[in-house]
């Protein structure tokens, strides 16, 4: 029984890394080589002249670059003006809370493709089409940001605050040192999720960007995919390339990672 | 001090929203007007050392990428005052990045329109007219094949500057060929030109070649296919697939459907490699016989190692010869704000590659100005004289809006359907008639 | 919070502004600018003439558009407890105590990082005929004779398949890791007892383990009903939504209408049947999760 257990999650975990190592094991072929069976992908020659040709002649780095730099200031100011607003519908008593709750809670329901038609026209008419606060701006208002935050922000006793307060610090403090800092793994993990997010982001740059210097990988990549020649060593070299940075993050990560999202997962 | 840091957080938070809302005018279009000029005044020619920059959009891959590259490279190093930067664009997203840009002011200086399109782009607005700075710019139009002109004047006025034909045409693999006994003394394929003739041609080298070897590399789906079809329907004297006041589907159903039947037999009685996911690189390292496909192929063709191939029009399959073709043209996208200093270069530059048409011809194309043809530096090209003529019998496609639109959400969609036997060709006809009928009524 | 009233509204606006100026920027006005958009015959350059309810009466006679919310709905069925299934499978994997532990959680949450774009185009040349890994493979281990192919990318039902694994394989990573975590919290003691009194591995996980995963199950299968109906990149690179638009999910159509026919308006009108259904979809959720608490 126990080795039927092993051998089964042995080939499951086959099957989920077989992809990514035909990928990079296809990704240092030669060019044009006769493929007839499976062997003849795993065996020389390999050669890096692909890797060369890409990295001289695309803009694959500079996407990558923009990706890193889209998806850096997406998050932190995500996480930075949801951590604000829920602490405010959190700790502080004003008129309209609740008001203001659910008009967040709605914000929930209404899910970004849906909007993507007027949310261009929006952005045509307020001139950042094609540029970077394009492609950031767009993307900082989460409310489920709020949402889980804001839970996480209520599970801190008013107790607490309330004798900080006595103690003389103003609300920036209480914000600023006891509530951030109380809360750290959950902003980790917000910030964790919503970098793959805009890691992920498709479609909004794929409709709003023109520029190819503005490109995100994700939308980058097919304008590389040449529909003729379909050679397979350049598009996974191009696959590898763009992949790399993110698996680095990941290895180093790891750990946080998986913590990030089993957090999100129980609040949410 | 920490609370000093919070200050900073809002307060740059505020400034990046101030930034969003209104300070981002400018940004898109630095990479379009990036440099030095814009306020030079109007007339100043070459040699007054104010700099213009062009960016230009193109949808070339492969060896027209190379191509044209080169092209650009050599007009930059000519032309001091001139700078044209190339943006390639992927060739599926092309036409519909060209028309959001221009929607909203970020359209590049100069741009590439097919013939088929450019009805469609004089419509949305997103050409302009040309007639006051081609003369700017001293361009002769007489100097442009009468054809291709033509199909780019609409209401009198020039919209674009043609710069080639690109006829759909079919290549041969000599040595494969010869092995078969089916090349002839004068290097040309032995193939009676009718229906059974081309079949016949086909089924020997299918019985005479290694299994291995495709007899006809094709695409499964979409263009190569559909420009076949294309030619055979314009073959049987089929013309287009709209009337003539291009308000009305008028596929001539029974023709249609000849043809597509013949084209499917090919499919099923396997000369046709089935779902071929590569016909251009199973034509280019040597096992496929024959292909078809534009003329763009030929200089990826000769830059191949070990492929001696020959080039000719498609086989008169039917009645009259006739194939599909389409042609480049320059065009120059509306901008925001005029500038008659950019308008006059881009029109010098699309002027100078239609003069140099010998150049693009490298890449295979069929140049635009009777009078490239005639230089020595063309007629030194081989395999381009093999099928210059063919753009004579070029069926090109009428002046519609929809011509796209047609293509993608009528034929190709109903005809891919055909070619792997899912739809009998008469059934296709009909769906393709009400497909077309739809989207000119949309 | 002890604060005066005033200070409390004013701290209160400063803290929400930046959030409240973005959402409404960009996610509550193009919710009103798109119910102004589906009167107007729209372009991307401009807004060209009213239409009235031209744009709703052509949408309701329109097939392409309901063809299209069915494959939505279609990918949802297909994915959603496949999803759930792989992803308790991989959970369980993970939670056995063994030396590859640690490995097997690191394996089954790696595609998940990957770029979609990385992930369809790998998808793409992995399904390919002739050369492509998966065809190759079962040549190798027999099970596809030499001189077939299958092609999966170009049959409608093996094109389904072919995007449904890619999808599983991409984004199962988050789901699986919130089944393990909700795994780990069951104490070890009690699966201990369970076995003391005799049960099976069967018996705990039919009878403790599964029990304990359902709320977590409850959301999953939420956000994965949602998400799968807005299916569009994976579909876009491997099918193109092809053969005959038969794969082809409303995302896509809406985008082909607004920037390939440029048609903004029209577009927009399809987007709001998207909404109404999400929105019927989430109350759905919200009821079942009230009632069950009640």
């Amino acid at each position: 029984m126990k080795w039927l257990y092993r051998v089964i999650s042995l080939i499951v975990a086959f099957f989920f890394l077989a992809p990514i190592i035909w990928m990079l094991v296809v990704s240092v072929k030669e060019e044009g080589m006769k493929i007839v069976s499976l062997g003849d992908w795993f065996t020389p020659p390999y050669s890096l002249a692909v890797y060369d040709e890409i990295l001289s002649t695309t803009k694959l780095m500079h996407w990558t670059l923009n990706s890193f730099l889209v998806a850096i200031f997406v998050t932190i100011f995500t996480v930075a003006i949801a951590a604000m607003a829920s602490f405010a519908i959190s700790k502080i008593p004003f008129r309209y809370r609740s008001f203001i709750f659910f008009f967040v809670l709605a914000g929930l329901l209404i899910p970004g493709e849906a909007v993507i038609i007027p949310l261009y026209q929006v952005a045509k008419d307020m001139n950042i089409l094609n540029s970077y606060q394009g492609l950031i701006l767009p993307a900082l208002a989460s409310p489920v940001a709020v949402i889980v935050l804001k839970s996480f922000f209520d599970g801190v006793p008013n107790e607490l605050v309330e004798s900080v307060q006595i103690d003389g610090a103003g609300v920036w403090r209480i914000f600023w040192s006891i509530m951030l800092p109380l809360t750290r793994p959950a902003l980790a993990s917000m910030a964790i999720l919503t970098f793959i997010g805009s890691w992920n982001n498709f479609l909004w740059p794929f409709l709003s960007v023109t520029d190819d210097n503005l490109f995100t990988l994700p939308m980058g990549i097919p304008t590389l995919m040449n529909q003729y020649s379909e050679d397979y060593v350049k598009p996974m070299v191009i696959n590898t390339l763009s992949s790399l940075p993110i698996l680095l993050l990941f290895v180093i990560f790891e750990r946080q990672i998986v913590k990030g999202i089993s957090m999100t997962g129980i609040k949410g | 001090m920490r609370r000093k840091f919070g200050l900073i957080l809002v307060t740059l938070m505020s400034l990046a929203l101030v930034l969003g809302a209104c300070g981002a005018s400018n940004t898109g279009s630095k990479t379009s007007d990036g440099a030095e000029n814009t306020t030079s005044a109007p007339g100043s020619d070459s040699g007054s050392g104010k700099k213009v920059t062009l960016s230009f959009w193109t949808l070339f891959s492969g060896g027209d990428g190379d191509n044209m590259q080169a092209m650009i490279d050599e007009f930059n190093k000519t032309h001091p005052d001139i700078q044209v930067k190339n943006t390639k664009l992927e060739w599926g997203e092309y036409y519909t990045k060209l028309i959001t840009a221009v929607g909203n002011g970020n359209g590049p200086d100069v741009g590439i329109s097919h013939t088929s399109r450019l009805p469609d782009l004089i419509n949305q607005g997103v050409v302009s007219e040309l007639d006051d700075v081609a003369q700017a710019a001293g361009v002769d139009w007489s100097s442009y094949n009468s054809n291709l002109l033509n199909a780019t004047v609409v209401d009198g006025k020039h919209y674009a500057a043609p710069i080639d034909t690109h006829p759909f045409i079919m290549y041969y693999n000599k040595k494969l060929l010869k092995d078969a006994g089916l090349l002839g003394d004068d290097g040309k394929p032995v193939m009676e030109q009718s229906a059974d003739g081309f079949v016949a041609f086909l089924e020997m080298l299918k019985q005479k070649l290694p299994s291995k070897v495709t007899p006809f590399a094709l695409s499964n789906t979409n263009d190569d296919p559909y420009r076949l079809w294309w030619a055979l329907y314009s073959q049987l004297g089929g013309n287009d697939v709209i009337s003539d006041d291009l308000k009305k589907a008028a596929l001539d159903a029974d023709k249609g459907a000849k043809a597509a039947d013949y084209i499917q037999k090919l499919y099923s009685n396997g000369y046709i490699k089935k779902n071929d996911p590569d016909f251009y690189k199973n034509f280019q390292s040597g096992t496929a016989a024959i292909m078809m496909t534009g003329v763009w192929a030929t200089g990826t063709w000769e830059a191949t190692k070990d492929l001696e191939f020959g080039a000719m029009p498609i086989p008169k399959i039917f009645d009259q010869a006739a194939t599909w073709g389409d042609s480049h043209t320059i065009i120059l996208p509306v901008a925001k704000k005029e500038d008659p200093d950019k308008a006059k270069a881009a029109m010098i530059f699309a002027d100078w590659l239609a003069s140099n048409g010998q150049t693009w011809a490298k890449a295979g194309h069929i140049p635009s100005k009777p009078s490239v043809l005639e230089k020595q530096e063309f007629k030194d090209l081989p395999y381009r004289s093999d099928y210059a003529s063919v753009a004579d019998t070029v069926k090109f496609n009428k002046p519609s809006t929809k011509n796209w639109q047609i293509r993608d959400n009528a034929l190709f969609k109903y005809l891919n359907e055909v070619w792997t036997n899912k739809m009998s060709p008469a059934d296709a006809m009909t769906k393709m008639q009400d497909a077309i009928q739809k989207v000119l009524d949309e | 919070m002890r604060i005066s009233k005033l200070r409390a509204d004013l701290l209160a606006l400063l803290f929400l502004l930046p959030f409240v100026v973005i959402y409404v920027l960009f996610t509550i006005w193009p919710m009103i600018k798109g119910v102004e958009m589906t009167f107007y015959k729209w372009t991307l350059i401009k807004k060209m003439s009213y239409v009235g309810w031209d744009n709703y009466n052509r949408m309701l006679h329109d097939r392409e558009v309901w063809e299209a919310i069915w494959h939505s709905t279609f990918f949802v069925i297909l994915t959603t407890p496949t999803m759930i299934v792989l992803a308790i499978v991989l959970a369980l994997i993970a939670n056995r105590k063994s030396r590859l532990q640690k490995l097997y959680r690191t394996v089954f949450f790696i595609p998940s990082v990957l770029s979609v774009a990385v992930a369809s185009f790998l998808g793409l040349f992995i399904f390919q005929p002739y050369m492509g890994f998966v065809n190759t493979f079962l040549h190798w281990i027999h099970l596809l004779p030499e001189s077939s192919e299958i092609f999966w990318l170009t049959e409608t039902g093996l094109s389904w398949v072919a995007v449904a694994v890619i999808t599983l394989w991409w984004t199962v990573g988050f789901n699986f890791i919130l089944y393990l975590s909700a795994m780990q919290e069951i104490p070890d003691e009690i699966n201990e007892a369970a076995r003391l009194d005799g049960a099976n591995n069967w018996n705990i996980f039919w009878n403790i383990t599964f029990p304990h995963l359902s709320p977590i199950t409850k959301t999953i299968t939420m956000l994965q009903i949602i998400s799968s109906f807005k299916v569009f990149m994976q579909i876009y690179i491997i099918t193109g939504g092809g053969p005959l638009d038969k794969t082809r999910p409303i995302i896509q159509l809406i985008y082909q209408t607004g920037f390939r026919k440029n048609d903004l308006g029209y577009a927009a009108t399809m987007s709001y049947v998207v909404f109404v259904i999400l929105l019927v979809l989430s109350a759905v959720q919200y009821w079942i999760n009230n009632r069950k608490e009640a």
